[in-house]
C-alpha cells in the first residue's frame, strides 16, 4: 500500500526581479517526500534549490503551483492557520553564525518555539531547553551562553534542537554542514540520522556537495535552472547519472588525489 | 622563496596565541597548502606572511624571503586572494579600474596599457565579454566570477608569490572545480609560487606539492603532499583523512543503522558510533 | 555593568562620565545644596564672586544668589534636555522600527511625515508651540522632541532594513512568531546602537535650545534656568560680566560632558571582530610531529 506523501509539490513557478531583470528561479517543479524519509535537493548555486526550500516553508510565496503538506494546501492558509501549522514544518539554516538573534541566550532560543505555540508553561521552559540540548548531545552548561560564545558545530546543533523543539514532521535542512569544520561534519550528520530514526521526522536536504547527499539521503532530485532534471534513489542516480547537470555535479566532487612521494 | 622560522602571533588579552612556533619553507615555483580548521591559525599564518596582521598583534619569530632581492611589496611581489570576494573588491569602482590600478601603482603602467592588460586577464579568467566587463561593478557578477576577478587583480602586477586564503570555500562544488583548474593552469603558466590556505583535504591534494597541517596554532606535520596523505605521521591528519566525506560512504537510508566515522576530540582517534537513539 | 566599565575605561568616558555624574548629583540634591527659593532676593545686589561667603558666586541685579541659581538651573536644564531627548528617541525608534520592518505603504507614509517635519527647525517649532501654549517647560520638551525624532527614526530604519534580511529573522518567521513581535523583540534590540549614539547629540542640542529659548525670554518664568540667567546678565554685561559668564560656563561644561560621554559610548558600542572558536580545544594532546 502506498503511503500518502507527507509533502507534495506540484507545478511550482517563481520569478524574481533582480537588478532590473526577470530571473526565473523555479520553472515548474514537482516533488514528493514520504514520511520519515530524506529527499536531497542537489544543484549548483542558482539552480533554484534554496528558493524551492523557502517556498516549502512559506518564507517566499511562489507565483504558481501547489504545496500540500500532510494533506493541507499550504498556500491557501491564512496567517493564523499558517502559524498553527508551523510546529510541524521547521527549518535549519545554512550559516549558524547568522541564524540566531545575537543577543539571545541558548535558553531563550530554545524556549521561543515553545513560547510562541504555547507548548509548555513558562516554569517548564528551562527544563525543556535542557532536554533539547541533551537530545543534540550538547552539555547543559551551554544553556546561558550567547551564540557568539559557541563554536560553529555547537551552534548548528542548537539550530537543530530549535527546529525539533516543536516535534515537526518535516525539517528543511539548508546546507546543514557546509559552513562547519570538516572534523565535525560527520558528527552532525550522524546526529541527524539518529534523530530521524528516533522521531520519524522527514528531511528535505539542500546540498551542493554530493558527498553530503550520499551520506544522509535515500532519494535525490537534481536541479538545474529551476527545474528538476533527474530524480531517483541516490545509489541509482550516482551510479548511472542521466542528466548533464548530475554528471557535472558528480565530476565536481573534490577527490583525494594520492600521489607518489 | 619563503622561509618562516619560529613564527608566533598573539593578540592582546588572555587566551592562547593564534600561532606558536611555526617554521616552514617554500621553494620558488612550488605550491604549499596550509591545512587546518577554525582556530588553527591558518589564516593568521597567511596574513603574517603578507604583512597584513592587525595593529594589535604581537609577532615573534621571522618571515624571510631569501629568494627576493628586497623586502616584498604587497600587490607587486605578493598577490593575495581572500575567501570572501565581496570583501576584497571595492563595490564602488568598476572592476576594470580595480584591476588596472594594481598595475598602474605597482608597475608604473599607463592607464591605457593597464586597462588592456586587465581585459586580457579577465579573458584568461574566462569572464565572458572581457572588454565590456571592465566597465561593470562587482555586484553585477556571481560569487564565482567575483573570485576570479579578485584573482585577476592579484595577478595584475605580475607577482612571484600568490597567497590565497580559502579561495574556494565560499563557492559551490561546480564553481570550486573550475577555480581549482584555473589556479592550477595559472600557477603553471606564470611559474608562480603558491601558498593557499584551506580546510579541504581533497583540494590540498589536487593543487599542492607540499602540505602543512595546523591545529591550535601549531604545526602538526608538514611534508610532500603525497607522503603526508598516504602515510600521515600525526593522529590528527589520520583522523581528518579517515572521516572525510566522499562519494563512497554509504550510510543513511541506503544502509539502515550505519553511521559515519567520527573523530574523538580527546585523542583524535577515529570511531564509528553505533546508532545512538537519543532520549528526549 | 561590564559595558559601563568599558565606557569608563576610555579617557573620554571617564571625563565625560565624571562631569555628568557631578551635574546629576547637583541637580538631584538642589533643594539640599541651595535650600529656599533661588528666585528670592537673598542679599545685596551685584555682589562680586568670591567676596561674600554666603554668596560664593555673587548676586545678580535683584540680589538673587548666583550659585543657587546655577544649582537649580542645573535641574531644569537636565530635566528638560533629558525628557526631550528621551521623547525624541522613543518616538524616533518606534517610527523607524515600524517603517523599516513593515515596509510598503507604512514605510512610505512614515518617511514622508518625517521629511515634512524635517523642514522645520526644532527651535522655530518650539517657538511656535510656545506662542500657542505660553512659555512652559512641558511645551519646550514637546517642541524639541517633535523637532528631533526624525534622525533617530531614519537611522533605526536603516539598521532594521539591513537586519531584516538576516537568517535569524527568517528563522523567527519559520518558528511562527508574529511580525510585530519579531520587529520589536528580535530585531530592534540589535538595531539600537546607532540611535544610542545619537542620544548624546540630541541631549546637547536640547540643552542649547532650551538655553536659547530662556535667553530670549520664552522659557518657563517659574523656573530659573541658565539661559534666563545669561539674559539677566545682559543688562549689566559691562559692569558685572560674571553674571552671564558663569552660567555660560556651566552650559559649556554640560554640553562638553554630554559630547565626551556620547563619543565614549559610541566607541564602546562599535562592533568587535568575531572571535573564531575552534571546535576542539585540547592543546596538550596535539604535539607536533617532527620531520
Amino acid at each position: 500500500m502506498v503511503e500518502p506523501a507527507l509533502l507534495e509539490v506540484a507545478g511550482l513557478h517563481k520569478r524574481f526581479r533582480r537588478a532590473g531583470q526577470d530571473v526565473t528561479a523555479l520553472d515548474g517543479v514537482d516533488l514528493r517526500i514520504a514520511p520519515g524519509t530524506t529527499l536531497a535537493l542537489a544543484g549548483a548555486s542558482g539552480s533554484g534549490k534554496s528558493t524551492l526550500a523557502r517556498c516549502v516553508v512559506r518564507l517566499v510565496a511562489p507565483d504558481a503551483g501547489t504545496i500540500r503538506f500532510a494533506g493541507v494546501d499550504l498556500l491557501g492558509l491564512g496567517e493564523a492557520a499558517l502559524r498553527a501549522m508551523r510546529p510541524q514544518l521547521q527549518m535549519v539554516f545554512q550559516d549558524p553564525s547568522t541564524a540566531f538573534n545575537p543577543r539571545a541566550t541558548v535558553a531563550r532560543i530554545l524556549a521561543d518555539p515553545l513560547r510562541v505555540h504555547g507548548l509548555a508553561p513558562r516554569a517548564q521552559w528551562r527544563a525543556r531547553a535542557l532536554a533539547l540540548l541533551d537530545m543534540v548531545r550538547l552539555p547543559g552548561t551551554l544553556i546561558d551562553r550567547q551564540p557568539h560564545e559557541l563554536s560553529g558545530g555547537q551552534r548548528q546543533r542548537v539550530a537543530i534542537a530549535r527546529a525539533l523543539a516543536t516535534g515537526p514532521r518535516l525539517v528543511v535542512l539548508d546546507e546543514p554542514v557546509s559552513a562547519l569544520d570538516v572534523s565535525v561534519r560527520a558528527a552532525v550528520l550522524n546526529l541527524l540520522l539518529d534523530l530521524q530514526e528516533q522521531t520519524g521526522v522527514a528531511y528535505l536536504l539542500i546540498a551542493h556537495d554530493l558527498a553530503v547527499v550520499r551520506a544522509v539521503a535515500g532519494t535525490v532530485a537534481v536541479m538545474e535552472a529551476g527545474r528538476i532534471v533527474e530524480h531517483g534513489a541516490v545509489d541509482e542516480v550516482f551510479a548511472r547519472p542521466q542528466a548533464t547537470a548530475t554528471r557535472g555535479l558528480l565530476a565536481a566532487v573534490p577527490r583525494l588525489v594520492l600521489r607518489e612521494g | 622563496m619563503l622561509a618562516v622560522r619560529g613564527l608566533g602571533v598573539a593578540y592582546g588579552g588572555a587566551g592562547p596565541p593564534a600561532l606558536a612556533d611555526v617554521s616552514l619553507d617554500l621553494a620558488a615555483g612550488r605550491r604549499l597548502a596550509v591545512l587546518g580548521e577554525s582556530g588553527s591559525g591558518k589564516s593568521t599564518l597567511a596574513l603574517a606572511i603578507c604583512g597584513l596582521l592587525a595593529a594589535g598583534a604581537r609577532v615573534s619569530g621571522t618571515v624571510a624571503f631569501p629568494g627576493l632581492a628586497a623586502a616584498p611589496v604587497l600587490g607587486r611581489d605578493i598577490g593575495v586572494v581572500f575567501q570572501d570576494p565581496g570583501g576584497s573588491l571595492n563595490p564602488v569602482l568598476t572592476i576594470g579600474e580595480q584591476i588596472a590600478e594594481v598595475a598602474v601603482v605597482h608597475r608604473g603602467l599607463g592607464w591605457r596599457a593597464a586597462a588592456a592588460q586587465a581585459a586580457r586577464l579577465l579573458d584568461r579568467m574566462r569572464i565572458v565579454g572581457a572588454q565590456a566587463a571592465l566597465r561593470r561593478h562587482p555586484h553585477e557578477f556571481s560569487g564565482g566570477q567575483r573570485q576570479r576577478i579578485a584573482l585577476a587583480a592579484a595577478l595584475a602586477a605580475d607577482p612571484v608569490l600568490l597567497v590565497a586564503d580559502e579561495p574556494t570555500s565560499a563557492l559551490d562544488t561546480v564553481v570550486q572545480h573550475e577555480m581549482v583548474e584555473l589556479l592550477d593552469g595559472l600557477v603553471r603558466e606564470r611559474g608562480l609560487t603558491l601558498l593557499f590556505v584551506t580546510h579541504d583535504i581533497a583540494l590540498a591534494s589536487m593543487l599542492a606539492d607540499e602540505v602543512a597541517v595546523l591545529f591550535g596554532g601549531r604545526l602538526m606535520e608538514a611534508g610532500p603532499v603525497g607522503r603526508v596523505f598516504r602515510h600521515p605521521a600525526h593522529a590528527y591528519t589520520r583522523a581528518l583523512l579517515a572521516t572525510r566525506l566522499n562519494l563512497d560512504t554509504t550510510v543513511g537510508e541506503t544502509t539502515l543503522g550505519a553511521r559515519l566515522p567520527e573523530i574523538d576530540p580527546a585523542d583524535f582517534s577515529v570511531f564509528v558510533p553505533a546508532r545512538r537513539v537519543p532520549h528526549g | 555593568m561590564n559595558f559601563l566599565r568599558r565606557v569608563l575605561a576610555t579617557g573620554e568616558g571617564l571625563a565625560g562620565g565624571a562631569m555628568l555624574a557631578v551635574l546629576l548629583a547637583v541637580a538631584l540634591a538642589a533643594p539640599v545644596l541651595a535650600p529656599g527659593d533661588p528666585m528670592a532676593m537673598a542679599g545685596d545686589p551685584l555682589l562680586r564672586p568670591f567676596q561674600d561667603a554666603a554668596h560664593p558666586l555673587g548676586t545678580d541685579r535683584l540680589g538673587r544668589d548666583v550659585l543657587a541659581g546655577l544649582i537649580h538651573g542645573a535641574r531644569t536644564t537636565l530635566l528638560v534636555a533629558g525628557a526631550a531627548a528621551a521623547a525624541a528617541l522613543g518616538i524616533g525608534i518606534t517610527v523607524g522600527t515600524l517603517a523599516g520592518f513593515l515596509g510598503g505603504w507604512v514605510d512610505e507614509a512614515l518617511m514622508r511625515v518625517a521629511e515634512a517635519f524635517q523642514t522645520v527647525p526644532a527651535f522655530l517649532l518650539t517657538l511656535a508651540l510656545i506662542s500657542v501654549t505660553g512659555p512652559r517647560a512641558s511645551t519646550i520638551v514637546l517642541g524639541i522632541a517633535i523637532g528631533a525624532w526624525m534622525q533617530p527614526a531614519r537611522i533605526t530604519r536603516a539598521e532594521i532594513l539591513s537586519l531584516r534580511e538576516r537568517d535569524f529573522v527568517a528563522a523567527a518567521r519559520v518558528i511562527g512568531m508574529h511580525k510585530l513581535e519579531i520587529a520589536f523583540r528580535e530585531v530592534l534590540p540589535n538595531a539600537l546602537t546607532p540611535a544610542i549614539s545619537l542620544a548624546a547629540v540630541i541631549v546637547a542640542a536640547a540643552v542649547l535650545i532650551e538655553a536659547a529659548l530662556s535667553f530670549l525670554g520664552f522659557g518657563d518664568p517659574n523656573r530659573v534656568t541658565w539661559g534666563s540667567m545669561i539674559a539677566e546678565g545682559r543688562a549689566v554685561l559691562r559692569g558685572a560680566p560674571f553674571l552671564s559668564i558663569i552660567p555660560g560656563m556651566a552650559l559649556v561644561a554640560t554640553v562638553l560632558a554630554v559630547h565626551l560621554t556620547g563619543r565614549a559610548v559610541a566607541r564602546t558600542l562599535r562592533v568587535r571582530p568575531e572571535v573564531v572558536r575552534p571546535e576542539v580545544v585540547r592543546p596538550e594532546v596535539a604535539r607536533p610531529v617532527l620531520g
